[in-house]
């Protein structure tokens, strides 16, 4: 399998070979900075369309690139990560101030140079963000966060706004960066999975199958097939639970008490399957590069699951009757096609905005192609249809395990005791997370991981939520963020 | 003597094996607590032998902090921030609000000021970026206070205990009154470590045993 083919570019022809991709259809995924020997190389993604090889453009870095923001805005925060954790500027990004390293925070040294040998550091102390000029007199500035009510994931918010009007709104997120991509160098590429499972903890599955097909990919496994399909239900396991969490969370902040309470019961009664099926309530510890660490038993799944599929309906049809709450849904902040595709939103985002993509379906992995599966879509792109597009995210979730329960057969579970290295190999490997596209680039070398690049789904979506709330009212915040149903860790890593 | 927080409330240990006897920490005692001795003869064969810590040594002060804990059996509030979680341990703490758990039956509430809390729970390594929104969080509560470390990430920092934005753990940072271990510590784990802080449950580990 070759998910990926290479096309080098000079910097003069970066704006070039964009615009003639763009006008393909293309779609970019991510930017990142990787060595090859000492060289370091920009490697832009590039979705070429459903069941094509990935496209990697690659450029020679110099100090100084060319930004591509203005064309794939989508790539601004890629390249203000680059700018951030190397020496390399793109001129004409539109926001060149620093995106994961909070202001008057630095770094010792550069990560992901392989010949470096430096212990690097992140030192200093955090003075406030650049944030846009506002000359008007009464406009009043709120800052929230980081560490906010509840028991919610750090990050700090800024709300410039008159009365109930929102007139700009800045998140400061990766306060907890993690450096995790740093973590990875150097890692033998079976025990980098724990790493990997714990980018996002709700996140577990769709990060840890991506890392495990990147690896997969580079060293030239076949994964047995009765693994694949138990990845299968391990993932649409995590789709489930995340769903009805997300319910809950959107009960919460419309104030819905009974309907926040039966979404979080039955996000309990989801977890506790899970850990019946594979000991544990996040589906962690049970995945390995080549298969899966141990055998499940699928069997026992479906009488629990057909119980909680049917409360699960229930439950959506008594909020889809709730008055209140639809209120307080529809037109609640609209985002428009063509702005999720510039800017990169994925997963129910993106297919609540018109966009008809779904990895699971567009790049099938995993044996995903021998399932059914619609991809749920709606036009208007507000939190409504946010919602309505997870709602039957989680449906069809219950139907994919009984699908892949039905083609189990009896087998291995993976590929034993061979051992798989390689001199020099890259892998990509991705999945369709409940909230979007997760990709893994890997490069090893010696049997080693050189660079891993994490692109998470909520990445992508939290550089797309800003553009829905400037001009929403205060009131509707919340209930936008819910519709959203982000994660803070994934994006800061 | 070495002072092992970074805030003045933080616990104070007494090591001999860092002494060099020049007694200036008698004269800049300001509670006078510390004596000049003339005993010289301190050979052991444990280092920890050397070290006296004021607290776990001291039964007097141990069965005040129990008695103060105790008064917080019938009501706990909690502030959490999270330092660096991947969201595992939050997803947990979310679940005992859930109508399963019903925290709230316990006497155990999440609170949204530090200002009302007795207790803060930390989650994650306590990367850079986050060292000081958490310690101002701290500052911020009324005493007596009580700290936890929520997973095992902020008990060792591990497995994010290396790297350029890497954490070793909250009791770098605060003088910590119950660990919580788990990747992450499941509901359960964490309303036994609740119950253990106010003495309402036994300990089950023992030198790395569990009886």
């Amino acid at each position: 399998m070759n998910a990926v083919i290479r096309t080098y570019v000079k910097s003069a022809d970066l704006h070039d070979s964009t615009r003639e991709l763009l006008k393909l259809g293309c779609r970019f995924q991510m930017a990142y900075l990787r060595y090859d020997g000492s060289i370091p190389e920009v490697v832009y993604l590039v979705d070429r369309g459903p069941k094509l090889e990935f496209l990697e453009l690659v450029v020679r870095a110099e100090t100084e690139l060319p930004s591509l923001s203005e064309l794939v805005p989508l790539l601004s925060w890629y390249e203000r990560e680059i700018m951030d954790l190397s020496e390399i500027t793109f001129t004409g990004n539109p926001e060149p101030f620093p995106l994961v390293l909070m202001s008057g925070m630095t770094l010792s040294s550069f990560p992901f140079d392989p010949t470096s040998k430096e212990i690097m550091q992140l030192f200093g102390s955090s003075t406030p963000p650049q944030l846009p000029e506002i000359l008007a007199t009464q406009v009043q500035d709120l800052f929230w966060g980081p560490i906010r009510a509840d028991v919610v994931e750090t990050g700090e918010f800024h709300f410039a706004y008159i009365g109930e009007e929102i007139l700009h709104y800045t998140p400061r997120l990766f306060y907890k960066h993690r450096g995790i991509e740093q973590n990875l160098q150097q890692q033998d590429p079976g025990s980098g999975l724990v790493l990997a499972e714990r980018v996002s903890g709700v996140g577990t599955i769709c990060h840890g199958l991506a890392y495990c097909l990147a690896v997969e990919d580079a060293l030239g496994i076949e994964v047995p097939k009765r693994a694949q399909l138990l990845r299968i239900i391990l993932a649409e396991l995590e789709r489930i639970y995340n769903n009805l969490h997300y319910f809950g969370m959107l009960s919460k902040t419309t104030t819905l008490k009974v309907g926040e309470a039966f979404g979080t019961l039955l996000e309990e009664n989801a977890k506790q399957i899970n850990a019946k099926f594979s000991g544990h309530r996040l589906l962690r510890n049970i995945l390995s590069v080549g298969g899966l660490r141990r055998d499940l038993n699928a069997e026992i799944l479906p009488p629990m699951l057909s119980v909680l599929r049917q409360e699960a309906i229930d439950y959506l049809e008594s909020l889809a009757g709730t008055q209140s709450y639809l209120d307080r849904l529809m037109g609640t902040g609209p985002l428009p096609p063509g702005v999720a595709f510039d800017f990169g939103a994925t997963g129910p985002v993106a297919n609540a905005s018109g966009i008809k993509r779904d990895l699971r379906v567009q790049h099938p992995y995993s044996l995903y192609d021998l399932l059914s599966l619609d991809i749920p879509t709606r036009t208007n792109g507000d939190a409504l249809a946010r919602a309505e597009v997870r709602g039957e995210a989680l449906i069809t979730a219950f139907d994919l395990i009984q699908q892949a329960v039905n083609l189990l057969e009896a087998g291995e579970v993976n590929v034993g005791s061979q051992t798989f290295t390689a001199e020099f190999a890259d892998g990509l490997g991705w999945s369709e997370g409940p909230r979007g596209a997760c990709i893994y680039a890997v490069r090893i070398r010696h049997g080693i991981l050189e660079r891993v690049k994490i692109k998470s789904a909520s990445f992508s979506n939290w550089k797309v939520f800003p553009l829905t709330v400037h001009s929403s009212n205060m009131m509707d915040y919340a209930i936008n963020e819910a519709s959203f149903g982000l994660t803070i860790a994934g994006v800061d890593r | 003597m070495t002072k092992t927080s970074a805030t003045n409330q933080g616990s104070v240990s007494l090591d001999y094996g860092r002494c060099i006897n020049c007694q200036i920490c008698v004269e800049s005692c300001p509670t006078d607590a510390l004596q000049r001795s003339s005993d010289l003869v301190f050979a052991a064969k444990s280092r920890r032998d050397l070290i006296m810590d004021d607290i776990s040594h001291d039964t007097e002060a141990n069965e005040l902090a129990s008695r103060i804990r105790i008064l917080f059996k019938s009501s706990l509030h909690i502030r959490h921030v999270d330092a660096g979680s991947c969201n595992g341990c939050e997803s947990e703490l979310q679940a005992l609000n859930n109508p399963f758990y019903n925290l709230h039956r316990l006497g155990i509430f999440f609170t949204p000021s530090p200002r009302f809390a007795d207790v803060l729970l930390v989650t994650g390594p306590v990367v850079p970026q986050m060292q000081e929104p958490l310690l101002r969080t701290y500052e911020g509560m009324p005493r007596p206070r009580f700290v936890i470390a929520g997973g095992t990430c902020p008990i060792s920092g591990a497995p994010f205990d290396f790297g350029y934005s890497s954490g070793s753990g909250l009791d770098k940072h605060l003088p910590v009154d119950v660990f919580i271990p788990g990747c992450p510590p499941t509901p359960a784990a964490f309303i036994h470590g609740l119950l253990l802080l106010t003495d309402r449950i036994s300990q089950r580990i023992h030198r790395g045993r569990y009886e």
